[in-house]
């Protein structure tokens, strides 16, 4: 299914309006696996709260496949929602709460317990149609969440932080399985999540959401290459942000150097990935090399795969990934790779 | 090792400690009830009697008019307390539903709650007795005649006046007692069964009412006790035949011969084994409550 | 399959139309959201107010009549006003003052004796395990399930033959008894609820079991010890039978003083004690619940900083 949202607008409080969404707007294509990607408070729960109808709009619309839902109540909208804490019925097995969506849609007892015995399957958990919800593990009660949510054939597959509630181990898992239901079934799908990580294997498309506006819409290459904002930059992870200021089309803090093209003169941020970074010792030649004079290292520490060097930049810190220690003070230069560093105005 | 051990006693004992002053006065409590019901075999040590003698519970099974005022005892109670578990769901819903403030909930339930029965059964006679507000409106609307020709709720067999006091002051306190878990409940798991198709109304039913079974069933047992075994409103409003349990109960006590103290004990032990009934009952949706917890962690 | 019926339903909804819907959602959707937010929820707001009406219509009568002389019949509304009533009832009687402040003093008592009891009970229940806690738990639910009136004459003998039948104090433990339940409900519910974190970070922050019990248990568990004892006061205020049976008419309260004008043919009176005895409770549940804001709303600036 197609799916627009358009201008969403929502604030929330009795007495004090606060603007939790502020005019979103983005296109889902048939098929595709979209996620909301964005620190935790900036608005993606409420967003997929609003594209199911729980919480209503201020203004705006959801559009499905040309058609404009906003008057639909929840059970209307034929859509498959997956909550972070699965909220799995207690009062009902695990078929029945499979077969829960297929009942309310009306399908009689044989074609819905068939129906919720292949999802079942399709989730790995044949033969545990019959156990009480709460005899199950958390990863298991997410698959079976996972299951009810597809039984109905929704149109659209909703997912608010499936897998934050699961050990590290599970969450590959259950990622693959994701995406194996996803290759399958063809459903369109919108997880949100704070771990870009995740996003970036997931996704065919990422719409970063910050304060509640969209910052950047596009592919993971596309976020992680040219990140439009510095919080963008910053969410991948492993990575510095030095404050300096650009002047001439150069980036300057302390005696780092980095180009800045085309960049106005000003106070500015920039964000280097550990990656983009090597260290020389001082005074070896090898080159361009980013430092107008050496910079001192201010400690070491090890990461097992490797060693991260903290280099001091004028009480900044700049970390380098090396391959050997580094003893304190020692006097180097740095070696910045254009690819992994951006720059943003402050 | 020495303070070692006498931490590890204080540690036990200090349960013991938390409870003992609650022991202490359920223990009067039991004691209360166990004497009542032993007066009603015949034991009365303060008058030299320990006997034990099955007489006046026989006796009692064998009168018309402990049998009549047993069956309007229960015909009240247990009207009382369907009718108010309907009504207390209905209430607790529409709390539910409107996401009801502070002032509404003060409204709805903290007033109620907080006024006597007494004063309630006033508000009956101040509104239904035969020159109250309500035949005043009828006499307006044209409907009645005369003082006399609204029927009177004092003294009415069919004691809807005092079902009425329950029903006003139990609606609001069988929401009180679920409404809290109603709004978890239904904004947990009615929300996701409204996301699977579940309409609002579907959804309240089949997922948020019977996770509320529990609260409800314990709420409507306290409901049942009470009217079943409560002297005031039936003494108030209650017509002079059959007398409910407690007001026949009471009037034997008062009575100077000493034999009728021990029949109004054996009415007493009877009312308090059909409330024992409703006690385990509610033990054991607590039992069934506590275990559900406990697979939940 | 799924992507078959998708597909179909994509096919069928062209362009155009699309945008049309857009257009005609901008237009009006305003109208088609307050729709939605008011489905099914005006049968709820018109059952509560007509709940509402059920509630505060009978207190206006009683009001309306309080200060009323007379009210023949079939007039709907009272013919003329006067404070005959509440004169009456602290001037020429015997006096209510004093049946007024005994029976506050007995309901404060009894909250009082009931809230720190319970709070116990209910800590041990939370927190500890001991030898036979499931028949501690039911023990504590029997004054909810058999009837007061039971136990009143059952243990009348008990509390004559201890001095404690005619005294304010048998009557105060004879209502903290019956209010017992109610009060560790409640203080179970909240114990639960708080868990023992905070304390248990108290404690390892070097605080006495005393003061960790004064700073942290004692206004985490606010909210609830106040409602256990606004509860008890009220259930206190209310006894009458048990009042009777145990004060033996030497304790006067509110309630027994009351009794005898509840159904009397002289509505005025009636009507007066009724508003009496309304205010009394009232009154101290709005002190309640202002301490609560007062303290409570502290400790919400605590929890969103």
């Amino acid at each position: 299914m197609e799916m627009k949202v358009q201008e969403i607008t929502v604030s929330l409080g009795r007495r004090v309006k606060r603007t939790i969404l502020d005019s979103v707007s983005f296109d889902v294509k048939e098929g595709e696996f979209l996620s909301l990607l964005g620190a935790s408070g900036a608005g993606k729960s409420t967003l997929l709260k609003v594209i199911a109808g729980i919480t209503v709009q201020d203004s705006g619309s959801i559009i499905f496949d040309g058609q404009a839902i906003d008057h639909l109540a929840p059970h209307r909208r034929n859509i498959g929602f997956v909550f972070q804490d699965t909220r799995l019925f207690p009062n009902m097995n695990v078929e029945e709460n499979v077969a829960f969506p297929c009942k309310m849609a009306g399908m009689s007892r044989k074609e819905r317990m068939e129906r919720a015995h292949t999802l079942l399957e399709c989730v790995q958990l044949d033969g545990f149609g019959n156990r009480q919800v709460t005899s199950l593990s958390g990863g298991q009660q997410q698959r079976v969440a996972l299951a009810r949510a597809l039984a109905a054939q929704p149109r659209v597959l909703l997912l608010d932080e499936p897998f934050s509630g699961l050990d590290e181990d599970l969450r590959d898992d259950m990622r693959s399985l994701l995406l194996r239901l996803h290759r399958d079934f063809g459903t369109t799908t919108i997880m949100v999540t704070h771990d870009a990580v995740e996003a970036l294997e997931m996704s065919d498309r990422i719409v970063y959401i910050s304060l509640g506006c969209v910052e950047q819409d596009g592919t993971p290459m596309e976020l992680y290459a040219q990140p439009q904002t510095k919080e963008i930059a910053a969410c991948f992870g492993d990575c510095s942000t030095l404050e300096g200021s650009v002047s001439d089309g150069v980036f300057l803090a302390s005696s780092l150097q980095l180009a800045a093209e085309g960049m106005a003169d000003g106070p500015a941020e920039a964000v280097v990935r550990y990656q983009a970074v090597s260290l020389r010792e001082a005074g070896v030649d090898v080159g361009h090399h980013a430092t107008r004079r050496p910079l001192l290292i201010r400690c070491s520490v090890y990461r097992g795969d490797t060693h991260l060097a903290r280099v001091d930049v004028e009480g900044q810190t700049l970390t380098v990934p090396a391959e050997q220690s580094f003893i304190p003070g020692m006097a180097v230069d740095v070696v910045v790779d254009d690819q992994g560093y951006f720059i943003y105005p402050m | 090792m020495k303070p070692l051990k006498a931490r590890r006693i204080r540690q036990r004992i200090t349960p013991y400690l938390l409870v003992t002053p609650t022991i202490i006065l359920v223990g009067v409590f039991v004691y209360g009830v166990v004497n009542g019901v032993l007066q009603g075999f015949g034991i009365m040590p303060f008058l030299g009697r320990t006997e034990l003698t099955l007489d006046y519970y026989i006796e009692a099974l064998n009168r018309n008019d402990f049998l009549a005022s047993l069956n309007y005892s229960l015909y009240l109670s247990l009207t009382s307390a369907v009718l108010a578990l309907i009504g207390g769901i209905a209430l607790s819903a529409a709390l539910t539903r409107v996401r009801a403030s502070r002032t509404i909930q003060l409204f709805n339930i903290q007033i109620p709650l907080m006024t006597a029965h007494t004063i309630v059964a006033l508000f009956l006679v101040s509104l239904f007795s035969g020159s109250g507000l309500f035949p005043r409106l009828l006499y307006w609307l044209g409907m009645i005649d005369d003082v006399g020709a609204f029927p009177s709720i004092i003294g009415g067999a069919s004691g809807w006046g005092i079902i009425l006091v329950y029903l006003w002051k139990e609606i609001p306190f069988i929401a009180f007692y679920t409404a809290t878990i109603m709004m978890h409940v239904s904004s947990r798991y009615g929300e996701a069964a409204n996301t699977l198709g579940a309409s609002s109304l579907r959804s309240f039913f089949s997922v948020t009412l019977p996770l509320c079974r529990g609260a409800l069933t314990k709420a409507s047992l306290i409901v049942f006790a009470f009217a079943f075994g409560s002297y005031e409103i039936p003494f108030l409003l209650g017509p002079t035949l059959p007398k409910a349990l407690p007001v026949l109960a009471y009037l034997e006590f008062q009575n100077p011969d000493i034999l009728n103290r021990s029949y109004a004990m054996a009415i007493n032990g009877i009312m308090a084994l059909i409330c024992c009934i409703a006690a385990l009952a509610y033990f054991l949706v607590l039992q069934r409550e506590r275990k559900e917890r406990k697979s939940d962690d | 399959m799924i992507e078959d019926k998708q597909g179909g339903e994509a096919n069928t909804s062209t362009q155009p139309q699309g945008r049309e819907a857009q257009g005609r959602s901008h237009a009006d959707s305003r109208q088609i959201r307050k729709a939605r937010r008011r489905n099914h929820a005006w049968v709820s707001r018109v059952f509560l107010i007509v709940h509402l009406i059920c509630v505060l219509l009978p207190l206006g009568v009683i009001v309306a009549w309080s200060f009323t002389a007379s009210w023949p019949w079939p007039d709907l509304l009272p013919q003329q006003l006067s404070s005959r009533g509440l004169v009456e009832l602290f001037l020429s009687r015997q006096g209510l003052g004093p049946v007024l402040a005994q029976s506050i003093a007995i309901a404060l008592a009894s909250a009082l004796l009931a809230t720190i009891i319970a709070a116990c009970a209910a800590r041990a229940l939370a927190f500890h395990d001991f030898f036979g806690k499931e028949l501690f738990r039911f023990a504590t639910v029997l004054p909810f399930l058999i009837p007061s009136t039971v136990f009143a004459m059952g243990i009348q003998v008990l509390f004559i033959r201890a001095g404690l039948a005619n005294t304010a104090v048998g009557v105060v433990i004879a209502h903290t008894i019956v209010a017992l339940p109610y009060a560790i409900a409640i203080m179970s519910e909240v114990t639960v609820a708080a868990g023992q974190r905070l304390e248990q970070q108290a404690r390892v922050l070097g605080a006495s079991s005393l003061r960790t019990c004064l700073h942290v248990q004692i206004p985490q568990l606010l909210p609830g010890i106040l409602s256990a004892a606004s509860m008890v006061y009220i259930i206190s205020f209310s006894q009458y039978f048990l009042t009777l049976l145990i004060g033996g008419g030497a304790v006067k309260t509110l309630a027994t003083v009351m009794f005898p004008f509840l159904t009397s043919g002289d509505r005025t009176i009636a009507s007066a004690y009724g508003l009496v005895f309304l205010l009394s409770t009232l009154m101290v549940f709005f002190l309640f619940e202002m301490l609560l804001k007062r303290f409570a709303s502290r400790e919400v600036s605590y929890f969103e900083g």
